[in-house]
């Protein structure tokens, strides 16, 4: 018969009265099985066996708990708030298809491209955007990760595309040189421990780690893309998205890589390339990007599920931060300001209070 | 759910907040068009940051003419033996006119 769920209509004991003393979640008696609606209820329960009266709220409620809280003369529930996006400072420069890393308070947008390919770098301290060190040389269409005093940049045009560079808070140093060049990468992990993967041309599914200092080619992953995205560490990560040709086809797979080998995530809900991302395997965050532009998904290690939207939606943007403290910066809404931060706070539990008003 | 439709700068931290991201819509889109959800909120915020009222049909239009002007630069940045998909990958997507939130 599979899983029945208790409740009024077949919760009715003899006489038509409802049990109130284990209410839903006792043992279902057979007789009401068939039950499907309170046609014969002749009382219920009070309302203290369903809700109890508390001298406090409770330290650790679960979502969904109702209780009356006798001090306060208020009954109580604890509830759910939104998840939000809300605007962060503008970057100083507008700019796509740029790389990014770091936290919502501590975040790095690097490289990019306005009307030209720029070398500009820009520090994100919580509030608004200052000039960093900039970069050796003018670099768009690639990807960072690390964190706004040890980042990593690598691949991307019109430097040579092998080449990878090293962010130390202040200035920028060379780093090693990539078995394979390429741009419109995903990365993720640290400075002396992170992953490349994917990007073109052609399309690539080959996959190569750094470990401070040199490059070295590890197991490709499954479905080879481009415009695609990271995150989480070297030994725990996941690959987002992107798009393979013709394009534009942006996809929905996913794939998780452990340090030696890479498994099927979850699919996305929304086909997205050229997209942004913070988080980790399993409190991951994606937002924006090809086509959907404004869709936000949050993953918990295997299912993907819908969140607010961005206010402005784009493609060719970055992210960095946490699934629950996120930030979405620069990209393509289709034509200028290229330039908007936003900065995305998960839902959370909370205790509610019920109102007549 | 009924929207209305302005013009605002982003001035960016503190013009939209988490708190205005839970009471109502809100989209941004070219030429600093706002579509806001049209509840107390939506219209407390629009009051809030002095931002312009237009109609839908003037609103839909600021935003055509800065698409357009998107649209014109994108055809017009050619290299010499790109391929259309070279393009897109060095481009991105050529940008399209498109319909702003109704009702």
């Amino acid at each position: 018969m599979g899983i029945k769920t208790r409740n009024f209509a077949n919760n009715i004991l003899s006489g038509g009265t409802i049990d109130g003393t284990d209410f839903l979640s006792g043992t279902l008696p057979s007789s009401n099985i068939t039950n499907d609606s309170a046609a014969s209820v002749t009382s219920i329960p009070s309302i203290s066996n369903v809700v109890s009266s508390v001298a406090g709220d409770p330290p650790s409620p679960t979502l969904g708990d109702i209780w009356y809280n006798s001090s306060t003369n208020a009954l109580k529930f604890q509830g759910l708030t939104a998840a939000a996006w809300a605007t962060g400072g503008n970057l100083g420069t507008g700019r796509r298809l740029l790389a990014g890393c770091g936290t919502q308070t501590a975040g790095l947008a690097f490289g990019g491209y306005s009307t030209t390919h720029l070398n500009a770098v820009e520090e994100y301290g919580g509030t608004s955007w200052t000039a960093g060190g900039a970069l050796p040389a003018p670099t768009y269409e690639w990807s960072g990760n690390g964190t706004q005093t040890a980042a990593l940049g690598a691949g991307g045009i019109p430097v040579a595309s092998d080449t990878s560079v090293e962010y130390n808070g202040s200035s920028w140093s060379a780093g090693g040189t990539m078995n394979t060049a390429r741009r419109q990468t995903g990365s993720f992990g640290t400075q002396t421990a992170g992953v490349l993967v994917g990007g073109n041309t052609p399309t690539r599914a080959d996959v190569e780690e750094y470990n401070g200092s040199s490059w070295t080619s590890v197991t490709s992953m499954t479905n080879g893309r481009q415009q695609i995205s990271g995150i989480g560490l070297e030994s725990a990560g996941l690959a987002i998205c992107g798009s393979s040709p013709p394009l534009p086809t942006a996809g929905v797979t996913t794939e998780e890589y452990n340090g030696t080998s890479w498994t099927a995530g979850g699919n996305t809900n929304t086909s997205t390339s050229n997209l942004g991302s913070g988080g980790t395997q399993t409190a991951g965050l994606k937002f924006g990007g090809y086509s959907t532009l404004q869709a936000t998904e949050e993953y918990d290690g295997s299912i993907w599920s819908n969140s607010t939207n961005l206010s402005v939606g784009r493609q060719e943007l970055s992210g960095a931060g946490t699934q629950a403290a996120g930030i979405a910066f620069g990209g393509n809404p289709g034509s200028p300001p290229f330039n908007a931060t936003e900065e995305y706070t998960t839902s959370s539990n909370v205790v509610k209070t019920f109102t007549t008003d | 759910m009924a929207h209305l439709y302005c013009v605002a700068e982003n001035t960016g931290k503190g013009f939209i907040t988490v708190d205005d991201s839970r009471n109502f819509y809100r989209s941004g889109h070219a030429g600093n068009v706002w579509v806001i959800e049209n509840n107390v909120y939506g219209q407390a915020w629009i009051t809030r940051k002095g931002a312009t009222t237009k109609t839908l049909a003037e609103a839909q239009a600021i935003v055509d003419a800065e698409v357009q002007t998107s649209i014109d630069a994108w055809e017009a940045d050619n290299v010499e033996g790109e391929t259309a998909e070279q393009k897109v990958l060095r481009l991105g997507e050529k940008p399209v006119i498109y319909s702003l939130p109704q009702e």
